[in-house]
């Protein structure tokens, strides 16, 4: 508690409260650092905004230039999270991503 | 690994922290991506490249709960005015004095509701912090609120915990203000204005729960304007005052309550909108219901939603709230139709063109990829977007009939409606009915707490 200095004989003091919540954490997501992008598979998840359906081909053709083998998954395989679908989207991502033998995902963009 | 833009950059660490990963590795696009010609642009999208590969190898750390207070914990001590610095200093207001939260003042709001303190009504985006009766209790203190007005705080926070009405997306760039709509006996017994300025700040009921809402959001679930980091509202809005219905008019009219609507029947029940804008003032006059039918189509859906129509066919959704005045309705339902057929004629008399559709959602966010002719071969909206590939087509401006709300509300001898236009799937309308405490009716019998 943070106590006031120099209280007022006159006023009435208030003793308050915390207004927030507590703050709930996720596990978070586990994963080993990928270093090198040889051979893997890389998928892109998409809100369909903010023009990434044009940033994905400068990217991808970068990191192929950097390491040659790695392969693409594109973003609309996994369909947009930016709908009222985005439940069903997100609910079948895994399976999605793991039939397409996905090793790192960028997604974007936000903002 | 995230790619995002400069503006959002502080918000995505408050995310990534609130998910457990603090040191998430994002690659930042520098500025406005909406805003660079072609070469700018390619440069910039060839800088994130590297720091993809360095964000890709770099490890997920999980982050530590931060120490916070625990439940009634007195967290300073201080006179009126020293709550009020202490409060702003740690953004805990809405920038207006507030009612200092003390136990004896929240346990007066506990006693309007039979749920404990300590229960969990959900975690809030983005900060990912508990929504709990006791904290709901708090900042309705601080709002202003009479202790009575505690089941309908419940609702309201329930409604917004609701994952149907996506809370994280009210923190975006379009910056929308929710409206809690009020349909039930409490409104009478409360004191809630549904008459002459209805939407004015000025009833103490109307607007201390308008402001809770903001509040609320602004605390507990953490959107908060500079210097918060979460509140991404370019422009955004003030906070709505509560909107109550004019039952009385709504029977006399033969139409169902706005909430009866929702289909939650005629008890006291809390809906809870995000308000992208608002229309201009909708004057209509005349005998017939054509004359205020189109002159709705004209102002408020031609008019308010022309550049945002694009929210239907991208989120599949799209909610409006359309407030008219008794006199008005009066006309409409005299020649038999219902709430639904307005909203009906809304949906068969607004239109207008596919290529101004598209650039507007192009202009909003750089949704390059918005084609509503490729949306239709996807089979995700109607084949009628498509009837051809001119941009001169003409195409529906509202998405679904029944997701426009109508609220008897306001001036009774005056003819001027308002259009609440919402947002796509962000902040849908949701709809929860209010419990009152078993003691409700002894409760209102108790004398208020001495003013201090």
């Amino acid at each position: 508690m943070v106590k006031r200095d120099g209280k007022s004989d006159r006023e009435p003091l208030f003793e308050v409260v915390w207004p927030l919540g507590r703050t709930f954490l996720e596990a978070p997501i586990s994963g080993a650092p990928i270093s090198d992008l040889k051979g893997k598979v890389v998928g892109a998840l998409s809100n369909h905004l903010f023009q990434f359906d044009q940033m994905l081909p400068v990217i991808n053709k970068g990191l192929e230039e950097r390491f040659p083998g790695v392969s693409f998954v594109d973003h609309k395989v996994f369909g947009s999270f930016h709908t009222s679908r985005e439940v069903q989207v997100f609910a079948n991502l895994p399976q999605l991503l793991r039939s397409h033998g996905c090793n790192a995902v960028i997604i974007g963009v936000g903002g | 690994m995230g790619i995002i833009s400069t503006a959002f950059m502080k918000q995505s660490r408050v995310i990534a922290r609130a998910l457990g990963m603090p040191d998430l590795a994002v690659a930042e696009y520098p500025g406005n991506v909406s805003l660079d010609d072609e070469e700018t642009f390619l440069r910039k999208v060839e800088g994130l490249v590297p720091q993809i590969v360095q964000g890709l190898s770099s490890p997920n750390l999980p982050g530590e709960r931060p120490e916070e207070p625990r439940l009634r914990d007195v967290v300073y001590e201080g006179t009126l005015d020293e709550v009020q610095e202490f409060y702003h200093s740690r953004q805990w207001t809405d920038g207006l004095p507030i009612v200092p939260p003390t136990a004896e003042r929240i346990e007066r709001f506990l006693e309007f509701t039979d749920r404990s303190p300590e229960e969990r009504i959900g975690i809030l985006p983005p900060e990912r912090r508990e929504a709990t009766v006791w904290n709901v209790a708090v900042n309705g203190v601080m709002a202003g609120c009479r202790p009575e007005y505690m089941p309908i705080l419940l609702g309201i926070v329930e409604a917004i915990a609701d994952p149907a009405y996506r809370l994280e997306d009210a923190g975006s760039t379009s910056g929308g203000e929710p409206v809690v709509v009020l349909n039930g006996p409490l409104i009478k017994e409360l004191d809630f204005n549904y008459g002459q300025g209805v939407a004015r700040v000025g009833r103490r009921a109307n607007t201390s729960v308008g402001r809770f809402l903001r509040l609320y959001m602004r605390n507990v679930a953490g959107f908060r304007i500079p210097p918060g980091e979460t509140d991404k509202a370019c422009i955004g809005a003030g906070f709505n005052v509560a909107l109550a219905e004019n039952e009385e008019a709504v029977t006399a009219l033969g139409w169902k309550s706005f909430a009866a609507e929702q289909g939650l029947g005629n008890g006291n029940v809390v809906s809870v909108m995000n308000v992208r804008s608002v229309s201009p003032p909708i004057y209509s006059a005349g005998t017939a219901a054509a004359n205020h039918l189109r002159k709705f189509t004209d102002v408020w859906g031609k008019g308010t939603w022309l550049w945002s129509a694009y929210q239907g066919p991208r989120s599949l959704k799209m909610n409006g709230i359309l407030a008219m005045p008794p006199i008005v309705a009066k006309v409409i339902a005299g020649e038999g139709l219902t709430k639904r057929d307005v909203g009906r004629y809304l949906y068969d008399n607004a239109w207008m063109t596919a290529g101004v559709m598209e650039q507007s959602a192009r202009d909003d966010g750089g949704n390059t990829g918005f084609d509503l002719c490729a949306f239709v071969e996807q089979g995700l909206i109607p084949s009628e977007y498509c009837r051809s590939h001119d941009p001169d087509r003409l195409v529906r401006i509202f998405w679904k009939p029944e997701e426009l709300g109508i609220v008897v509300t306001g001036d009774p001898l005056r003819n001027l409606s308002r259009g609440y236009m919402g947002g796509g799937k962000s902040g849908a309308t949701t709809s929860k009915e209010i419990r009152l405490p078993h003691k409700w009716h002894q409760l209102r019998q108790k004398p208020d707490l001495p003013a201090q």
